[in-house]
């Protein structure tokens, strides 16, 4: 046996012992947003020098939305733990480690980063902080509809059952709580889910002021609108039966001469009123 | 407009003003406004006129393609037909995939395009054709999101002419949880497209196996969905297959 030969064997001999194949991390802390720290140590007995870690947490839904990647880079000592934690994102975990110009460690695929349960009383009082309308419970009823109330759902991804981002019924286009179009944060942040959810709602508030001014420039006559008949124009049009027409709302004007009044529009958005009157009806349970 | 509010403030002080510095500042002023309604002309002339003008004949695919280059120009494209053809529109659905194609095998290109009116749902799929510099629109609302726009447009008789697969939801729509869906085939029938599918029983029949495997493997138990859904998922293909078979004993 050479120099040579006894060299690469002991460059080869970096061994990454945690995190482990299979291994997995949900997201526990701050509020279910982020994992505990996880260890990361590689061993080499004949070196003690620095080691170079690189991550990558990737991330697409069973009917190949996405992908999703965030890459972390970081150092430690040989056979000494550092740890690391991993916020905001999560799906499959790859662990590469190396001493610096000698031969890499056999990487870890895969370890996982996962959902966890999330109590329905703190959904209920985020949904309650982000709606400061005239139903306060409103955005409730909408993640119930749009979600059952879960971020998470329990099935098999990439060969691994546990709590994944829970998908829209198509493979993924639309993601967790409020269901909304697929982002990695979206999918594994639920306040920030929420959140987007809520600005989606906000926006749609406004749009049906729109509708309303329009509506009562042709129709002069109509009354205005309370604060709960614009949270009904709102729900349609964060429904999938949105329409920008101004007759395909949840109201429609009806009348003659001096006597107008806005009227449930079942006629023209026969999916749409049913949508908004359920997620009343669901706001109710919170 | 903007020349009457130009010339107008001038006028009011002609008789003060020499003669012929007037005429020359009338002069400069139609040039200016000649200029401005060139400038504007060319601003708006923008792609709604450029789409008319252009030849939408299959040979002249090349053009009309660089013409509907990416999304920005198709959604720009669509925005300005909406102001002709749906001024009361109040926001305007945002473009999620579009195709030039010769759907009816007439020799006329179509621009075929998924559009979304909320939260990307991608639920309406807009039709357009240019008859002779008149742009005429078909709207298609089924319900279900269309993914992968250009393998929803296929043509299942192998006879050139191309049919549109828009996926119809067969309950309301319940957020996450599974819902049956299917298919419906519209086609060009010489004056909108419609829902033919008593004519496309062989396209029908060619799903009918994977359903029936997927709803064996849901009741036998293999499936990667949430236990909680397994009963959703068996009645959602039992409800799609009930739907074909429907179709087929037509």
């Amino acid at each position: 046996m050479s120099i040579d030969d006894l060299s690469f064997q002991l460059s080869s001999l970096l061994i990454i012992k945690q995190p482990k194949v299979n291994d997995a991390y949900p997201l526990i802390q701050e509020s279910y947003i982020k994992t505990a720290d996880i260890t990361f140590q590689a061993d080499d007995p004949a070196y003690t020098g620095q080691v170079n870690w690189a991550t990558t947490v990737y991330y697409e839904t069973s009917g190949n939305r996405g992908p999703f990647t965030v890459t972390d880079a970081f150092t430690s000592q040989a056979n000494t733990p550092t740890t690391r934690t991993f916020k905001s994102q999560g799906g499959r975990l790859s662990v590469g480690a190396s001493e610096p110009g000698r031969k890499n460690a056999d990487p870890i695929q895969y370890a996982y980063i996962i959902g966890t349960a999330i109590p329905n009383s703190d959904i209920t009082s985020r949904l309650y902080s982000l709606y400061n309308g005239v139903t306060p419970n409103l955005l409730c009823g909408i993640a119930d509809r749009e979600s059952s109330y879960m971020q998470f759902s329990n099935i098999t991804l990439f060969g691994y059952t546990g709590r994944w981002p829970y998908e829209s019924y198509d493979g993924g286009s639309h993601i967790g709580l409020m269901q909304v179009p697929i982002t990695m944060a979206y999918s594994w942040d639920w306040q920030v889910n929420t959140q987007t959810g809520a600005n989606i709602f906000a926006e749609k508030v406004q749009l049906a002021k729109s509708f309303e001014r329009q509506l009562r420039k042709t129709y002069p006559r109509l009354p205005r609108l309370t604060d709960s008949q614009i949270e009904n124009m709102a729900l349609v049009l964060y429904g999938p039966e949105a329409d920008p027409d101004p007759y395909m709302q949840y109201y429609i004007p009806q009348g003659s001469g001096n006597n107008w009044q806005w009227v449930e529009n079942t006629a023209n958005n026969p999916e749409g009123v049913p949508y908004a009157n359920d997620v009343r009806d669901r706001a109710q349970k919170y | 407009m903007l020349m009457m509010y130009a010339i107008g403030p001038k006028n009011t002080r002609r008789e003060i003003m020499d003669i012929n510095i007037n005429k020359i500042i009338k002069i400069l002023l139609l040039g200016l406004f000649l200029g401005i309604l060139a400038v504007g002309n060319t601003a708006s002339a923008s792609i709604i006129d450029a789409a008319r003008e252009e030849s939408w004949q299959t040979q002249n695919l090349r053009a009309l393609k660089a013409l509907f280059s990416d999304e920005a120009s198709v959604g720009a494209f669509i925005k300005e037909l909406n102001k002709e053809l749906q001024p009361a529109l109040v926001f305007e659905p945002t473009l999620c995939e579009y195709e030039l194609t010769d759907l009816n095998h007439d020799g006329t290109i179509e621009l075929v395009a998924t559009l979304s009116p909320s939260r990307d749902f991608c639920n309406i799929i807009l039709v357009v054709q240019n008859n002779n510099g008149i742009f005429e629109t078909f709207e298609i609302r089924g319900g279900g999101f269309v993914k992968d726009l250009k393998s929803r447009i296929v043509d299942l008789h192998r006879d050139g002419r191309k049919e549109i697969l828009v996926p119809r939801l067969l309950a309301p729509y319940a957020g996450a949880k599974p819902i049956p869906i299917i298919n419906d085939v519209y086609e060009w029938d010489g004056a909108g497209y419609r829902k033919a599918n008593i004519f496309f029983k062989d396209y029908y029949r060619s799903l009918l196996p994977r359903l029936q495997s997927e709803l064996k493997a849901v009741r036998q138990g293999h499936t990667k969905v949430d236990p909680a859904e397994k009963p959703l998922l068996e009645e959602k293909y039992e409800k799609e297959i009930e739907a074909i078979n429907e179709i087929l004993n037509q």
